[in-house]
């Protein structure tokens, strides 16, 4: 029931958007699709159809030294050690109970996604339930 | 009549007077010739007179044609000094992730470095300078909140021991992708593009190259990270 491992190859999914939480995660976020979710993101198919991925990679947020000295002033940030790597996937018989979509949090590699985990990924992931339970958006 | 007379006019005399009875065939062969000749050099002095007419005819014209041919000429020479990258290269956004990020001030923006594939593979593999055939493109929105995110995440986060402020304060500095600001490559050939480090480098905006004095700063401000080849981004895990 749970996504224990990593969807192969998702390094080379393509770009969906990318995002920025400033406050106390610090955090960027690249989130990635693998060709299913990314057709389906330009065809605007909602829900998405089953075999989509989409993956969230998740880095701490830092200023980068070098860059900063090359503009003059602190602006530059860039991604740090990564932090989590997120995953939905779909599949509308499997993950029915979570409205087709497993969720999954992996960690250094490793699924963390026990029960208290994925309840609360869900929960929250409910509430956009008219775009089929997914946040991002496209970026142009 | 008039045609073996117009015809003899131009013969030589001598072997006329001596073969008086050269075949009227060789006479017409004869004429064809002169008469294409003639009409060559016709033409020539019709062309000839025509292009003088032209040009003393459009004088003033001239004048700021040829104004507008050296100023046409300084700016081609800018660009070539400039290295621009003329087009977006195609299929840019299929490409591969290199790496996100974002620039605060004024720019308030996030961003995205993309690799075609030679890229990519030069990035994994650590191979410095790219290779010839390298692109990136780094891709830039403004950052926005995203309202229908934060309602989503208002009730969790105050739920998970946030205070009402607290969250507002996590929701307002929560950002996402919005409207796109502009579109930046670099390609690497180190022929074409030898005295700008072997990177060609432009801006489009809305699909469109932007002007060249956007790009006067580019190879200078990339030039501190000249020792990873004047790429400042980094390949993210």
């Amino acid at each position: 029931m749970y996504v224990m491992e990593m969807p192969s190859g998702y390094r080379d999914f393509r770009m969906i958007s990318v995002a920025h939480e400033e406050g106390n995660l610090h955090s960027f976020a690249a989130v990635l699709g693998n060709d299913v979710a990314i057709k389906a993101y330009r065809e605007e198919k909602l829900p998405f159809p089953d075999g989509a991925i989409i993956a969230a990679l998740h880095y701490r947020h830092v200023s980068s030294e070098e860059n900063n000295e090359a503009f003059g002033r602190e602006q530059s940030f860039v991604p740090g050690d990564p932090s989590n790597i997120q995953f939905m996937i779909k599949d509308s018989k499997k993950y029915a109970s979570t409205g087709g979509w497993g969720f999954a949090h992996f960690e250094n590699g490793k699924s963390i996604s026990d029960e208290a985990k994925i309840k609360s990924c869900f929960k929250c992931h409910a509430k956009i339930k008219e775009r089929d339970l997914v946040f991002a958006r496209y970026a142009p | 009549m008039r045609k073996s007379k117009s015809a003899t006019w131009f013969l030589p005399a001598t072997p006329l007077d001596a073969e008086n009875h050269r075949k009227e065939e060789d006479l017409k062969n004869y004429f064809v010739t002169v008469l294409i000749a003639c009409a060559l050099m016709a033409s020539i002095l019709v062309i000839r007179q025509k292009v003088q007419a032209q040009s003393s005819d459009s004088r003033p014209m001239g004048k700021a044609s040829s104004r507008a041919d050296s100023f046409g000429a300084k700016s081609e020479d800018q660009k070539t000094s400039l290295n621009l990258v003329t087009e977006i290269p195609a299929g840019y956004r299929d490409w591969n992730m290199i790496s996100v990020a974002s620039v605060g001030g004024k720019l308030s923006d996030l961003r995205v470095k993309l690799g075609n594939d030679v890229a990519i593979k030069a990035y994994r593999e650590g191979t410095i300078p790219f290779p010839d055939g390298t692109i990136i493109a780094r891709l830039a929105w403004h950052r926005v909140t995203s309202e229908e995110n934060n309602v989503a995440f208002r009730r969790p986060a105050e739920r998970q021991g946030l205070s009402s402020e607290e969250t507002t304060k996590l929701l307002t500095e929560s950002f996402v992708a919005g409207p796109a600001m502009n579109v930046q490559f670099m390609v690497k050939d180190s022929k074409k593009y030898g005295a700008t480090g072997g990177w060609g480098f432009g801006q489009f905006t809305a699909g469109k190259l932007d002007n060249e004095s956007v790009h006067k700063t580019c190879f200078s401000c990339h030039g501190p990270a000249k020792d990873h080849d004047f790429v400042f981004t980094h390949y993210a895990p």
